[in-house]
């Protein structure tokens, strides 16, 4: 059995970097965020502890929403999929907070079809 | 040209989707993976290493809050493939028609398979699509992730109370599929477009998933899920498969305990001369066993130090019991066992390096390393 040093190496190398860049910080869905109201906030943080049972919070990030209508229909589905472990009244808070993180208050307020 | 058009096509429908406000979302992932295998000289012998890309493409659209469509495109080591092209028609949470090309519901695992998704570089054995060493000698695993096919599914959802929910899922598909006098599923012919992506005996394959998942507190919370499929493979549909899984989750705040088993019980094909075809002779009753069982498990640990980092540790490993054809390097009963360490560090924006160790340890061969280093992400 014969171990290619080089390999073994540069993963190693790859772990350690990892770990000592490793630091902690908030919510990134608040990122970028100016006064958002506290349903926002306990939306954004049911977010971060629900939507990564399936995916990471990056898809959320990186998601390209045409309008604020699309997050709802988009979380609805996303409730409805095995096991997704979103409460029913989960549901309207994490539309908020992403709503409010694509459009700000005016996304907010022409959202269809649920309270502000 | 193929793969030019239809991103063309993808984008074009991006484009109209911008200009007509309507409900839509394009999305997708990229992973380049490099898999090492510092116990060889040649890691090819061994499985497929060195680097792999897996890109998928995917355009959700909601037209109202009865219907959706899904279309992804996947390129990867098969070349380009049509991961989703299905219709969504919702009457109520509990009554759901999916119709077209899709991945059935099937373990917990399936959920998560875009690279961009999970944590690791590659899958669980009993998922595994050919990253796994030793895949030629094994056929691969149990339930190739993602098995993508063509049917229909219905599903639903009941929520009752605060938090439970029961979820289930019922679906016809057109199943593996193998040349007549097979011993094991050709999951190259599974998918390849020379034998069309249609059913290849006439009789679909069924399957069915039920899965319940609650809150315990508001920090921990607990899924759990039966599935099954079952059907003929072979073009004569003489050759019978049987699967059955079971997935259970907890979750406690961001932490994550993720186990399932599987097991597939398939017909082998005893040809004119069983005594020459296999490696092994008759039972006592004086008949071959026509069947082999293959079975395995995987529980891993995924705990997330910051909002950047997650250390994730996997054991999974793999079984096959049964009779085997002459030529076959495993033996009447085979295993093996698979032990990963695995740290997934968010760079930016998504971006997202993993790197894993894993050590296997074979019954039939010498025992190997493997180093996985991959570069992720969802844009």
């Amino acid at each position: 059995m014969t171990i290619n040093s080089h390999a073994l190496v540069i993963a190693l190398a790859a772990m350690t970097s990892a770990c000592s860049g490793a630091q902690s910080g908030g919510n990134p869905l608040l990122s970028g965020m100016e006064n958002p109201s506290e349903t926002v906030l306990e939306g954004c943080a049911i977010a971060k502890q629900k939507c990564t049972r399936c995916h990471t919070m990056d898809q959320l990030l990186a998601a390209k929403i045409a309008t604020p209508d699309t997050w709802r229909l988009y979380v609805h589905r996303m409730r409805l999929m095995p096991g997704a472990g979103i409460r029913e009244q989960e549901e309207p808070k994490i539309v908020q907070c992403l709503v409010y993180r694509s459009f700000g208050n005016e996304g907010l307020a022409t959202l269809k079809g649920q309270a502000k | 040209m193929r793969v030019v058009l239809i991103l063309i096509s993808l984008l074009g429908l991006l484009g109209s989707a911008e200009a007509e406000e309507r409900d839509r979302n394009f999305a997708g992932s990229v992973q380049l993976d490099y898999l090492a295998v510092p116990t060889e000289d040649v890691g090819r012998d061994r499985g497929l290493d060195g680097a792999t890309v897996e890109l998928s493409l995917k355009l959700a659209i909601d037209f109202n809050d009865q219907v959706s469509s899904n279309v992804k495109v996947c390129v990867a080591c098969h070349g380009l493939e049509v991961g989703m092209a299905f219709f969504d028609l919702r009457s109520s949470d509990l009554l759901n028609f999916r119709v077209g090309r899709f991945t059935p519901q099937f373990g917990s695992f399936p959920l998560r398979h875009d690279p961009a998704n999970h944590r690791t570089s590659d899958k669980p054995l009993p998922y595994d699509m050919g990253r796994m060493l030793r895949t030629d000698e094994w056929n691969m695993s149990i339930l190739p992730t993602p098995w993508v096919d063509n049917g229909v599914e219905v599903s639903g959802t009941k929520f009752t109370g605060d938090s439970t929910r029961f979820d289930y899922a019922l679906y016809a598909i057109g199943g593996p599929k193998a040349s007549s006098g097979a011993d094991d599923f050709d999951f190259i012919q599974s998918r390849s477009r020379d034998r069309y992506y249609v059913d290849n005996n006439s009789r679909p394959s069924i399957g069915a998933k039920l899965g319940t998942s609650f809150d315990l507190t508001d920090d921990l919370s607990m899924a759990f899920g039966l599935s099954g499929m079952a059907g003929h493979y072979d073009p004569d549909n003489d050759l019978s498969y049987q699967i059955l899984g079971a997935d259970l989750q907890l979750r406690f705040k961001r932490i994550y305990w993720r186990s399932e088993y599987i097991v597939r019980r398939t017909e082998m094909a005893l040809g004119e001369d069983p005594s020459t075809r296999f490696k092994y002779g008759p039972g006592a009753d004086g008949e071959f066993d026509p069947y082999f069982i293959k079975d395995g498990f995987y529980t891993e640990l995924e705990v997330p130090l910051t909002d950047d980092f997650d250390v994730i540790g996997r054991w999974d490993g793999m079984r096959r019991l049964g009779n085997v054809v002459a030529n076959s390097p495993l033996r009447s009963e085979s295993a093996v066992l698979r032990y990963t360490a695995a740290v997934a560090y968010r760079l930016s924006m998504g971006l997202r390096i993993k790197s894993s160790i894993e050590f296997y340890d074979f019954s039939d061969f010498e025992d190997e390393t493997a180093l996985h280093l991959a570069l992720a992400g969802p844009f």
